[in-house]
Protein backbone atom coordinates (compact mmCIF):
# COMPACT_ATOMS: atom_id res chain seq x y z
CA UNK A 1 0.00 0.00 0.00
CA UNK A 2 0.87 3.74 -0.84
CA UNK A 3 2.24 5.41 2.04
CA UNK A 4 1.80 9.38 2.04
CA UNK A 5 4.14 11.23 4.07
CA UNK A 6 1.94 14.31 6.13
CA UNK A 7 1.54 17.22 4.04
CA UNK A 8 0.38 20.60 5.47
CA UNK A 9 -1.39 23.32 4.00
CA UNK A 10 -2.60 26.94 4.77
CA UNK A 11 -5.20 28.78 3.29
CA UNK A 12 -4.76 32.38 2.50
CA UNK A 13 -7.75 34.62 3.12
CA UNK A 14 -9.12 38.01 2.74
CA UNK A 15 -7.76 40.60 0.39
CA UNK A 16 -4.33 40.62 -1.35
CA UNK A 17 -3.10 44.20 -1.49
CA UNK A 18 -0.02 44.64 -2.79
CA UNK A 19 2.66 42.20 -3.84
CA UNK A 20 4.87 43.31 -0.87
CA UNK A 21 2.10 42.34 1.19
CA UNK A 22 1.33 39.24 -0.34
CA UNK A 23 4.54 37.59 -0.52
CA UNK A 24 5.15 38.61 3.31
CA UNK A 25 2.09 36.26 3.76
CA UNK A 26 3.54 33.46 1.47
CA UNK A 27 7.36 33.79 2.93
CA UNK A 28 5.87 33.31 6.54
CA UNK A 29 3.89 30.55 5.88
CA UNK A 30 7.17 28.73 3.39
CA UNK A 31 9.03 29.68 7.15
CA UNK A 32 6.70 28.04 9.07
CA UNK A 33 6.91 24.77 6.98
CA UNK A 34 4.02 25.12 5.34
CA UNK A 35 3.92 22.65 2.11
CA UNK A 36 1.30 24.53 -0.23
CA UNK A 37 -0.45 27.41 -0.08
CA UNK A 38 -3.88 27.84 -1.06
CA UNK A 39 -6.76 30.32 -2.36
CA UNK A 40 -9.93 30.25 -2.19
CA UNK A 41 -12.41 30.61 -5.45
CA UNK A 42 -14.97 33.64 -4.17
CA UNK A 43 -16.88 36.38 -5.52
CA UNK A 44 -15.98 38.58 -4.49
CA UNK A 45 -12.92 38.09 -3.36
CA UNK A 46 -8.92 36.80 -4.61
CA UNK A 47 -8.37 36.01 -8.17
CA UNK A 48 -7.10 32.80 -8.34
CA UNK A 49 -4.61 32.45 -10.80
CA UNK A 50 -3.13 35.93 -10.88
CA UNK A 51 -2.34 35.61 -7.35
CA UNK A 52 -0.80 32.35 -7.24
CA UNK A 53 1.23 33.68 -10.10
CA UNK A 54 2.29 36.51 -7.86
CA UNK A 55 2.85 34.36 -4.66
CA UNK A 56 5.07 32.07 -6.53
CA UNK A 57 8.38 34.89 -6.18
CA UNK A 58 8.76 33.38 -2.74
CA UNK A 59 10.09 30.09 -3.34
CA UNK A 60 9.29 26.88 -2.12
CA UNK A 61 5.73 26.44 -1.25
CA UNK A 62 3.23 24.68 -3.77
CA UNK A 63 0.46 26.52 -4.70
CA UNK A 64 -3.23 25.95 -4.58
CA UNK A 65 -7.02 26.86 -4.93
CA UNK A 66 -9.38 25.21 -2.29
CA UNK A 67 -11.22 25.26 -4.26
CA UNK A 68 -12.35 26.43 -7.66
CA UNK A 69 -15.68 26.74 -7.89
CA UNK A 70 -16.23 24.90 -10.94
CA UNK A 71 -19.56 26.03 -12.46
CA UNK A 72 -18.11 29.89 -12.80
CA UNK A 73 -15.39 28.74 -15.41
CA UNK A 74 -15.60 28.20 -19.35
CA UNK A 75 -13.69 24.78 -19.11
CA UNK A 76 -11.58 25.74 -22.48
CA UNK A 77 -10.41 29.12 -21.03
CA UNK A 78 -9.93 27.38 -17.56
CA UNK A 79 -7.77 25.14 -19.15
CA UNK A 80 -5.60 27.96 -20.80
CA UNK A 81 -5.32 29.68 -17.08
CA UNK A 82 -4.38 26.18 -15.50
CA UNK A 83 -1.77 25.27 -18.27
CA UNK A 84 -0.51 28.71 -18.12
CA UNK A 85 0.06 29.43 -14.48
CA UNK A 86 1.07 25.89 -13.99
CA UNK A 87 4.28 26.89 -16.54
CA UNK A 88 4.89 30.09 -15.23
CA UNK A 89 5.01 28.86 -11.80
CA UNK A 90 7.31 25.81 -12.54
CA UNK A 91 4.99 23.28 -12.39
CA UNK A 92 3.87 24.21 -8.88
CA UNK A 93 0.36 24.29 -9.34
CA UNK A 94 -2.05 21.95 -7.86
CA UNK A 95 -5.50 22.21 -8.55
CA UNK A 96 -8.42 21.91 -6.34
CA UNK A 97 -11.76 22.02 -7.79
CA UNK A 98 -15.33 21.89 -5.77
CA UNK A 99 -18.82 21.54 -7.16
CA UNK A 100 -19.71 24.95 -5.24
CA UNK A 101 -21.78 25.31 -2.26
CA UNK A 102 -22.27 28.99 -2.16
CA UNK A 103 -24.86 30.31 -3.89
CA UNK A 104 -23.58 34.01 -3.33
CA UNK A 105 -20.77 33.61 -5.55
CA UNK A 106 -23.03 32.21 -8.46
CA UNK A 107 -25.26 35.21 -7.91
CA UNK A 108 -22.63 37.84 -7.68
CA UNK A 109 -21.66 36.26 -11.19
CA UNK A 110 -24.90 36.28 -13.10
CA UNK A 111 -25.07 32.70 -13.10
CA UNK A 112 -27.66 30.29 -11.85
CA UNK A 113 -26.49 27.96 -8.83
CA UNK A 114 -28.87 25.01 -10.31
CA UNK A 115 -28.77 21.68 -8.71
CA UNK A 116 -26.32 19.52 -6.83
CA UNK A 117 -26.62 17.37 -10.25
CA UNK A 118 -25.60 19.79 -12.78
CA UNK A 119 -22.81 21.37 -10.55
CA UNK A 120 -21.19 17.77 -10.37
CA UNK A 121 -21.61 17.18 -14.24
CA UNK A 122 -19.65 20.39 -14.57
CA UNK A 123 -17.23 19.19 -12.70
CA UNK A 124 -17.21 16.11 -14.44
CA UNK A 125 -17.02 17.65 -17.89
CA UNK A 126 -14.35 19.75 -16.70
CA UNK A 127 -12.31 17.73 -15.72
CA UNK A 128 -12.42 15.70 -19.27
CA UNK A 129 -11.50 19.02 -20.91
CA UNK A 130 -8.97 19.69 -18.57
CA UNK A 131 -7.09 16.20 -19.42
CA UNK A 132 -7.87 17.04 -22.86
CA UNK A 133 -5.87 20.33 -22.76
CA UNK A 134 -3.76 20.52 -20.22
CA UNK A 135 -0.24 18.87 -20.40
CA UNK A 136 1.24 18.22 -17.83
CA UNK A 137 -1.81 18.27 -16.18
CA UNK A 138 -0.90 19.51 -12.84
CA UNK A 139 -2.12 17.40 -9.46
CA UNK A 140 -6.06 17.19 -9.18
CA UNK A 141 -7.38 18.04 -5.82
CA UNK A 142 -11.57 17.14 -6.02
CA UNK A 143 -13.49 18.12 -2.56
CA UNK A 144 -15.95 15.84 -1.56
CA UNK A 145 -18.76 15.17 0.22
CA UNK A 146 -21.67 13.55 -1.87
CA UNK A 147 -21.68 10.35 -3.21
CA UNK A 148 -21.63 11.15 -6.73
CA UNK A 149 -18.83 14.10 -6.10
CA UNK A 150 -16.66 11.14 -4.04
CA UNK A 151 -17.13 8.65 -7.15
CA UNK A 152 -16.01 11.41 -9.54
CA UNK A 153 -13.27 11.88 -6.90
CA UNK A 154 -12.68 8.20 -6.82
CA UNK A 155 -11.93 8.33 -10.62
CA UNK A 156 -10.09 10.47 -11.45
CA UNK A 157 -8.54 13.17 -8.54
CA UNK A 158 -4.77 12.65 -7.06
CA UNK A 159 -5.80 14.07 -3.81
CA UNK A 160 -9.56 13.94 -2.59
CA UNK A 161 -10.56 16.68 0.08
CA UNK A 162 -12.42 16.85 2.72
CA UNK A 163 -14.08 19.35 4.64
CA UNK A 164 -17.33 18.98 7.67
CA UNK A 165 -19.25 22.18 7.66
CA UNK A 166 -22.32 20.49 8.91
CA UNK A 167 -22.87 19.44 13.11
CA UNK A 168 -21.80 15.61 12.29
CA UNK A 169 -19.11 14.23 14.01
CA UNK A 170 -15.71 12.00 13.21
CA UNK A 171 -18.09 9.59 11.72
CA UNK A 172 -19.06 11.26 8.65
CA UNK A 173 -15.28 11.63 7.56
CA UNK A 174 -15.47 7.57 8.18
CA UNK A 175 -18.57 7.06 6.51
CA UNK A 176 -17.23 8.91 3.40
CA UNK A 177 -13.89 7.62 3.36
CA UNK A 178 -15.18 3.84 3.60
CA UNK A 179 -17.59 4.85 0.32
CA UNK A 180 -14.42 6.32 -1.71
CA UNK A 181 -12.54 3.03 -0.98
CA UNK A 182 -15.17 1.14 -2.27
CA UNK A 183 -15.68 3.16 -5.20
CA UNK A 184 -12.10 3.58 -6.19
CA UNK A 185 -11.03 -0.02 -5.44
CA UNK A 186 -7.18 -0.64 -6.40
CA UNK A 187 -7.01 3.26 -6.61
CA UNK A 188 -7.92 4.15 -3.58
CA UNK A 189 -4.25 3.30 -2.75
CA UNK A 190 -3.07 6.60 -5.49
CA UNK A 191 -5.50 8.57 -3.51
CA UNK A 192 -3.91 11.41 -1.02
CA UNK A 193 -6.29 12.17 1.53
CA UNK A 194 -7.07 15.72 2.83
CA UNK A 195 -9.28 17.13 5.50
CA UNK A 196 -10.21 20.97 6.16
CA UNK A 197 -8.52 22.20 9.44
CA UNK A 198 -10.95 24.60 10.53
CA UNK A 199 -9.85 25.65 14.09
CA UNK A 200 -7.12 24.99 16.30
CA UNK A 201 -7.33 26.08 19.71
CA UNK A 202 -4.75 25.17 22.36
CA UNK A 203 -6.04 25.08 25.70
CA UNK A 204 -6.11 22.75 28.81
CA UNK A 205 -9.77 23.75 29.71
CA UNK A 206 -12.57 25.48 27.90
CA UNK A 207 -11.58 26.24 24.39
CA UNK A 208 -12.34 29.70 22.85
CA UNK A 209 -14.98 28.99 20.33
CA UNK A 210 -15.54 32.79 19.08
CA UNK A 211 -13.91 32.34 15.48
CA UNK A 212 -15.53 28.75 15.27
CA UNK A 213 -18.89 30.03 16.17
CA UNK A 214 -17.92 32.49 13.16
CA UNK A 215 -17.12 30.02 10.83
CA UNK A 216 -20.00 27.46 11.37
CA UNK A 217 -22.94 30.06 12.41
CA UNK A 218 -26.65 27.91 14.08
CA UNK A 219 -24.13 25.35 15.70
CA UNK A 220 -23.99 24.81 19.40
CA UNK A 221 -20.57 24.72 21.38
CA UNK A 222 -20.99 21.33 22.12
CA UNK A 223 -21.33 20.38 17.47
CA UNK A 224 -18.62 22.64 17.12
CA UNK A 225 -16.34 20.35 19.83
CA UNK A 226 -17.46 17.28 17.80
CA UNK A 227 -16.30 18.68 14.47
CA UNK A 228 -13.19 16.50 13.32
CA UNK A 229 -11.79 19.52 11.83
CA UNK A 230 -11.92 21.46 15.16
CA UNK A 231 -8.70 20.22 16.96
CA UNK A 232 -8.75 21.46 20.23
CA UNK A 233 -6.09 20.58 23.29
CA UNK A 234 -2.34 20.57 23.88
CA UNK A 235 -0.08 21.09 21.17
CA UNK A 236 0.53 17.46 21.80
CA UNK A 237 -2.81 15.94 21.77
CA UNK A 238 -3.90 17.64 18.52
CA UNK A 239 -0.69 15.97 16.92
CA UNK A 240 -1.83 13.12 18.34
CA UNK A 241 -5.40 13.75 17.37
CA UNK A 242 -3.75 13.88 13.52
CA UNK A 243 -1.51 10.40 14.31
CA UNK A 244 -4.85 9.33 14.69
CA UNK A 245 -6.51 10.54 11.73
CA UNK A 246 -2.72 9.05 9.84
CA UNK A 247 -3.57 5.33 11.42
CA UNK A 248 -7.38 5.51 11.01
CA UNK A 249 -8.65 6.68 8.37
CA UNK A 250 -5.26 7.66 6.16
CA UNK A 251 -5.77 11.18 5.89
CA UNK A 252 -2.29 12.68 5.59
CA UNK A 253 -2.88 16.22 4.51
CA UNK A 254 -4.22 19.07 6.69
CA UNK A 255 -4.88 22.18 5.06
CA UNK A 256 -5.78 25.02 7.89
CA UNK A 257 -6.90 28.54 7.11
CA UNK A 258 -5.13 31.76 7.89
CA UNK A 259 -5.81 32.43 10.98
CA UNK A 260 -4.70 29.35 12.47
CA UNK A 261 -1.45 29.47 10.45
CA UNK A 262 1.34 29.93 13.35
CA UNK A 263 -0.73 27.85 15.98
CA UNK A 264 -1.33 24.81 13.08
CA UNK A 265 3.19 25.39 12.68
CA UNK A 266 3.92 24.33 16.49
CA UNK A 267 1.82 20.85 15.33
CA UNK A 268 3.47 20.46 12.20
CA UNK A 269 7.04 20.48 13.84
CA UNK A 270 5.68 17.95 16.14
CA UNK A 271 4.71 15.85 13.31
CA UNK A 272 7.74 15.96 10.91
CA UNK B 1 1.23 71.57 -24.61
CA UNK B 2 2.40 68.70 -26.77
CA UNK B 3 1.84 65.17 -25.12
CA UNK B 4 4.81 62.74 -24.73
CA UNK B 5 4.55 59.95 -27.03
CA UNK B 6 3.85 56.15 -25.31
CA UNK B 7 5.45 52.99 -26.97
CA UNK B 8 4.30 49.61 -26.25
CA UNK B 9 5.04 45.98 -27.47
CA UNK B 10 2.16 43.12 -27.91
CA UNK B 11 4.20 40.28 -26.76
CA UNK B 12 3.09 36.89 -28.90
CA UNK B 13 5.47 34.50 -27.22
CA UNK B 14 4.92 31.88 -25.10
CA UNK B 15 7.77 30.07 -22.82
CA UNK B 16 8.72 28.79 -19.76
CA UNK B 17 9.22 31.20 -17.13
CA UNK B 18 12.82 32.15 -17.19
CA UNK B 19 12.68 32.69 -20.91
CA UNK B 20 8.72 35.39 -20.43
CA UNK B 21 10.57 36.89 -17.66
CA UNK B 22 13.78 37.41 -19.73
CA UNK B 23 11.43 39.28 -22.49
CA UNK B 24 9.98 41.63 -19.77
CA UNK B 25 13.04 42.68 -18.49
CA UNK B 26 14.09 42.95 -22.29
CA UNK B 27 11.46 45.23 -22.67
CA UNK B 28 11.93 46.90 -19.60
CA UNK B 29 15.59 48.25 -20.76
CA UNK B 30 14.46 48.73 -24.06
CA UNK B 31 12.86 51.73 -22.89
CA UNK B 32 9.04 50.89 -23.61
CA UNK B 33 6.33 52.67 -21.53
CA UNK B 34 4.12 49.54 -21.75
CA UNK B 35 3.85 45.85 -21.77
CA UNK B 36 1.08 44.04 -23.50
CA UNK B 37 -0.09 40.48 -24.21
CA UNK B 38 -3.02 39.74 -26.96
CA UNK B 39 -5.78 37.23 -26.13
CA UNK B 40 -6.64 34.25 -27.57
CA UNK B 41 -7.01 30.76 -26.74
CA UNK B 42 -4.13 29.32 -28.34
CA UNK B 43 -1.69 32.12 -26.48
CA UNK B 44 -0.78 32.53 -23.19
CA UNK B 45 -3.47 33.40 -20.28
CA UNK B 46 -3.24 37.18 -20.15
CA UNK B 47 -3.19 38.13 -16.36
CA UNK B 48 -0.99 34.69 -15.92
CA UNK B 49 1.18 36.63 -18.30
CA UNK B 50 1.17 40.02 -17.03
CA UNK B 51 1.79 38.87 -13.42
CA UNK B 52 5.00 36.95 -14.22
CA UNK B 53 5.92 40.04 -16.61
CA UNK B 54 5.39 42.81 -13.05
CA UNK B 55 7.60 40.18 -10.60
CA UNK B 56 10.97 41.14 -12.88
CA UNK B 57 10.15 45.01 -13.75
CA UNK B 58 9.24 47.98 -12.23
CA UNK B 59 8.69 50.99 -14.92
CA UNK B 60 6.28 49.73 -18.02
CA UNK B 61 2.29 49.70 -17.39
CA UNK B 62 0.64 46.07 -18.10
CA UNK B 63 -2.05 46.04 -20.08
CA UNK B 64 -4.10 43.53 -22.61
CA UNK B 65 -4.31 44.42 -26.05
CA UNK B 66 -7.20 43.33 -25.77
CA UNK B 67 -9.06 41.03 -24.25
CA UNK B 68 -11.76 39.13 -26.32
CA UNK B 69 -14.81 40.16 -24.09
CA UNK B 70 -17.08 37.26 -25.29
CA UNK B 71 -15.64 35.05 -23.63
CA UNK B 72 -15.16 36.06 -20.41
CA UNK B 73 -18.30 36.34 -17.45
CA UNK B 74 -17.98 40.64 -16.53
CA UNK B 75 -17.83 39.69 -12.46
CA UNK B 76 -15.06 37.53 -12.86
CA UNK B 77 -13.30 39.70 -15.39
CA UNK B 78 -13.50 42.20 -12.82
CA UNK B 79 -12.13 40.41 -9.93
CA UNK B 80 -9.04 39.54 -11.83
CA UNK B 81 -8.41 43.05 -13.42
CA UNK B 82 -8.99 44.49 -9.79
CA UNK B 83 -6.59 41.93 -8.32
CA UNK B 84 -4.05 42.53 -10.78
CA UNK B 85 -4.24 46.50 -10.94
CA UNK B 86 -3.66 45.99 -6.67
CA UNK B 87 -0.45 43.36 -6.88
CA UNK B 88 1.10 45.45 -9.01
CA UNK B 89 0.19 48.82 -7.52
CA UNK B 90 -1.70 50.24 -9.99
CA UNK B 91 0.28 49.18 -13.25
CA UNK B 92 -2.51 47.28 -14.91
CA UNK B 93 -4.16 49.04 -18.23
CA UNK B 94 -7.24 46.91 -19.22
CA UNK B 95 -7.85 46.55 -23.01
CA UNK B 96 -11.10 45.32 -24.00
CA UNK B 97 -12.08 44.56 -27.42
CA UNK B 98 -15.14 42.18 -28.89
CA UNK B 99 -12.86 39.03 -29.83
CA UNK B 100 -12.95 38.22 -33.34
CA UNK B 101 -11.14 34.80 -34.24
CA UNK B 102 -13.64 32.17 -34.88
CA UNK B 103 -11.39 29.27 -33.77
CA UNK B 104 -11.18 31.63 -29.41
CA UNK B 105 -14.49 30.81 -29.77
CA UNK B 106 -15.24 27.95 -30.93
CA UNK B 107 -12.03 26.47 -28.04
CA UNK B 108 -14.67 28.21 -25.51
CA UNK B 109 -17.73 25.98 -26.72
CA UNK B 110 -19.34 29.63 -27.99
CA UNK B 111 -21.13 30.23 -30.95
CA UNK B 112 -19.51 32.63 -32.87
CA UNK B 113 -21.77 36.11 -32.69
CA UNK B 114 -22.20 38.27 -35.17
CA UNK B 115 -20.39 41.61 -35.46
CA UNK B 116 -23.30 43.45 -33.74
CA UNK B 117 -23.48 40.79 -31.16
CA UNK B 118 -19.83 40.99 -30.35
CA UNK B 119 -20.19 44.89 -30.04
CA UNK B 120 -23.21 44.19 -27.72
CA UNK B 121 -21.17 41.84 -25.57
CA UNK B 122 -18.27 44.26 -25.57
CA UNK B 123 -20.75 47.23 -24.29
CA UNK B 124 -22.60 44.76 -21.74
CA UNK B 125 -19.24 43.88 -20.16
CA UNK B 126 -17.43 47.31 -20.74
CA UNK B 127 -20.27 49.33 -18.97
CA UNK B 128 -20.58 46.07 -16.13
CA UNK B 129 -16.56 45.86 -15.47
CA UNK B 130 -16.00 49.50 -15.68
CA UNK B 131 -18.76 49.71 -12.64
CA UNK B 132 -17.47 47.61 -10.34
CA UNK B 133 -14.50 48.49 -10.71
CA UNK B 134 -15.30 52.00 -10.14
CA UNK B 135 -17.46 50.60 -7.43
CA UNK B 136 -14.38 48.89 -5.26
CA UNK B 137 -12.44 51.83 -5.69
CA UNK B 138 -10.05 50.83 -8.37
CA UNK B 139 -9.17 53.67 -10.96
CA UNK B 140 -8.19 50.98 -13.82
CA UNK B 141 -7.68 52.94 -17.25
CA UNK B 142 -9.14 51.11 -19.73
CA UNK B 143 -7.92 51.04 -23.31
CA UNK B 144 -10.88 50.14 -26.14
CA UNK B 145 -10.21 48.51 -29.58
CA UNK B 146 -12.79 49.89 -31.94
CA UNK B 147 -13.27 50.56 -35.46
CA UNK B 148 -17.06 50.39 -36.04
CA UNK B 149 -19.70 53.15 -35.40
CA UNK B 150 -21.13 51.15 -32.53
CA UNK B 151 -17.47 50.60 -30.69
CA UNK B 152 -16.23 53.66 -31.32
CA UNK B 153 -19.45 55.40 -29.55
CA UNK B 154 -18.67 52.87 -26.88
CA UNK B 155 -15.04 53.77 -26.56
CA UNK B 156 -15.74 57.49 -26.74
CA UNK B 157 -18.34 57.66 -23.95
CA UNK B 158 -16.17 54.82 -21.46
CA UNK B 159 -12.57 54.46 -22.31
CA UNK B 160 -9.30 56.69 -21.18
CA UNK B 161 -7.41 55.31 -24.38
CA UNK B 162 -8.90 54.79 -27.62
CA UNK B 163 -7.07 51.29 -30.17
CA UNK B 164 -8.49 52.76 -33.54
CA UNK B 165 -8.44 49.88 -35.57
CA UNK B 166 -7.61 50.73 -39.25
CA UNK B 167 -7.28 47.52 -41.11
CA UNK B 168 -9.90 47.25 -43.46
CA UNK B 169 -10.24 43.47 -43.37
CA UNK B 170 -12.40 43.79 -40.12
CA UNK B 171 -15.00 46.17 -41.87
CA UNK B 172 -17.58 44.07 -44.01
CA UNK B 173 -19.12 45.51 -47.27
CA UNK B 174 -21.53 47.97 -46.32
CA UNK B 175 -19.95 49.55 -43.42
CA UNK B 176 -18.37 52.92 -43.81
CA UNK B 177 -14.32 52.09 -44.38
CA UNK B 178 -14.82 49.17 -46.34
CA UNK B 179 -12.35 49.13 -49.28
CA UNK B 180 -11.20 52.69 -48.08
CA UNK B 181 -7.66 53.51 -47.94
CA UNK B 182 -6.19 52.86 -44.19
CA UNK B 183 -4.93 56.30 -44.27
CA UNK B 184 -8.24 57.65 -45.45
CA UNK B 185 -9.66 55.36 -42.76
CA UNK B 186 -7.50 56.32 -39.45
CA UNK B 187 -8.53 60.30 -40.23
CA UNK B 188 -12.56 59.59 -40.77
CA UNK B 189 -12.20 57.20 -37.79
CA UNK B 190 -10.64 59.70 -35.33
CA UNK B 191 -13.03 62.27 -36.80
CA UNK B 192 -16.27 60.17 -35.61
CA UNK B 193 -14.35 59.40 -32.18
CA UNK B 194 -13.99 62.81 -32.23
CA UNK B 195 -17.84 63.78 -33.03
CA UNK B 196 -19.14 60.83 -30.38
CA UNK B 197 -16.78 62.05 -27.85
CA UNK B 198 -17.60 65.80 -27.91
CA UNK B 199 -15.88 67.50 -24.92
CA UNK B 200 -14.73 63.87 -23.85
CA UNK B 201 -12.53 63.80 -26.71
CA UNK B 202 -9.51 65.79 -24.91
CA UNK B 203 -9.22 62.99 -22.24
CA UNK B 204 -8.85 60.42 -24.50
CA UNK B 205 -5.39 59.09 -26.00
CA UNK B 206 -5.42 57.69 -28.88
CA UNK B 207 -3.64 54.48 -29.70
CA UNK B 208 -1.99 52.54 -33.08
CA UNK B 209 -1.42 49.26 -33.56
CA UNK B 210 2.06 48.75 -35.56
CA UNK B 211 2.48 45.31 -37.18
CA UNK B 212 5.60 46.39 -39.08
CA UNK B 213 8.80 48.53 -37.87
CA UNK B 214 12.24 48.45 -40.09
CA UNK B 215 15.22 50.00 -39.79
CA UNK B 216 16.73 50.71 -43.13
CA UNK B 217 19.74 48.78 -43.69
CA UNK B 218 18.86 45.81 -41.58
CA UNK B 219 17.64 43.48 -44.22
CA UNK B 220 14.37 43.83 -46.32
CA UNK B 221 11.02 44.83 -44.52
CA UNK B 222 9.13 41.76 -42.88
CA UNK B 223 5.82 42.38 -44.42
CA UNK B 224 3.99 38.86 -43.65
CA UNK B 225 2.21 40.50 -40.97
CA UNK B 226 1.57 43.44 -42.66
CA UNK B 227 0.01 41.12 -45.48
CA UNK B 228 -1.90 39.31 -43.78
CA UNK B 229 -3.54 42.33 -42.00
CA UNK B 230 -4.39 44.58 -44.66
CA UNK B 231 -5.40 41.98 -47.98
CA UNK B 232 -5.29 42.36 -51.04
CA UNK B 233 -2.80 46.15 -50.64
CA UNK B 234 0.23 45.66 -52.91
CA UNK B 235 3.54 46.16 -51.31
CA UNK B 236 4.12 49.87 -52.34
CA UNK B 237 0.52 50.36 -50.46
CA UNK B 238 1.81 48.56 -47.77
CA UNK B 239 4.83 50.29 -46.62
CA UNK B 240 3.11 53.49 -46.90
CA UNK B 241 0.60 52.31 -44.29
CA UNK B 242 0.43 53.88 -41.00
CA UNK B 243 0.58 50.72 -38.94
CA UNK B 244 4.44 50.14 -40.70
CA UNK B 245 7.09 51.93 -40.25
CA UNK B 246 10.41 51.76 -41.74
CA UNK B 247 13.30 54.33 -42.58
CA UNK B 248 16.17 55.25 -39.90
CA UNK B 249 15.65 55.57 -36.67
CA UNK B 250 15.43 59.38 -37.40
CA UNK B 251 12.65 58.95 -40.25
CA UNK B 252 10.74 56.66 -38.09
CA UNK B 253 10.82 59.16 -34.95
CA UNK B 254 9.77 62.30 -37.48
CA UNK B 255 6.74 59.98 -38.72
CA UNK B 256 5.81 59.30 -35.20
CA UNK B 257 5.76 62.44 -34.51
CA UNK B 258 3.85 63.81 -37.86
CA UNK B 259 1.15 61.54 -37.07
CA UNK B 260 0.89 62.91 -33.29
CA UNK B 261 0.54 66.32 -35.34
CA UNK B 262 -1.64 65.51 -37.89
CA UNK B 263 -3.67 62.51 -35.94
CA UNK B 264 -3.01 62.91 -32.10
CA UNK B 265 -2.03 59.62 -32.23
CA UNK B 266 0.37 59.39 -28.90
CA UNK B 267 0.74 55.52 -28.06
CA UNK B 268 2.27 53.48 -30.32
CA UNK B 269 2.31 49.78 -29.68
CA UNK B 270 4.01 47.42 -32.06
CA UNK B 271 3.27 43.56 -32.09
CA UNK B 272 6.32 41.36 -31.13
CA UNK B 273 6.57 39.89 -34.74
CA UNK B 274 10.34 39.33 -36.86
CA UNK B 275 12.55 41.95 -35.58
CA UNK B 276 10.05 44.69 -34.45
CA UNK B 277 10.85 44.46 -30.52
CA UNK B 278 14.32 45.52 -31.41
CA UNK B 279 13.80 48.12 -33.79
CA UNK B 280 10.82 49.91 -32.11
CA UNK B 281 13.50 50.21 -29.32
CA UNK B 282 16.18 51.92 -31.43
CA UNK B 283 13.06 54.25 -32.55
CA UNK B 284 12.43 54.66 -28.80
CA UNK B 285 15.97 56.34 -27.89
CA UNK B 286 15.34 59.06 -30.37
CA UNK B 287 12.72 60.14 -27.55
CA UNK B 288 14.33 60.09 -24.65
Amino acid sequence: MASYPFRFGVALLGAVGSATDWRARVREAADLGYDIVHVADHLPGVAPFPSLVAAASVPGPRLGTLALNTGLYRPAVLARDVADTNRLIEGRLELGLGAGHSPADYGAAGLPFGRPGQRVDHVEQTITELRRLVDPIPPLLVAASGRRMLRLAAREADIVGFIVVTPEGEQVIADRIEFLRSAAGDRFDHLELNLSVLSVIFTDGDPDLTTTRQLLPGQSDEQLRANPGVLIGAVSQVAETLLRYHEKYRLTYFSVIEPYMKDFAKVIERLR
Amino acid sequence: MTKNIRFGIILFSKGTRSVWQDIARRVEDLGYDVLTVPDHVSMCAPFPALMSAAAVTTRPQLGTMVLATSLYNPALLARDAAQVYELTNGRLELGLGTGWMAEDFQAAGLPFPSRAGRAENLEHTTTEVTRMLRDAGHRVPVLIGAGGDRTLTLAAKHADIVSIKDAPGITPPGEPGHNQLPHGLLAERIGFLRQAAGDRFDQIELCLVLCSVHITGSAEPDLGMARALYPGLPDEELLRLPGVQHGSEQDIADSLRQLRETRGITYFAVMEYGGNLEAFGKVISQFR
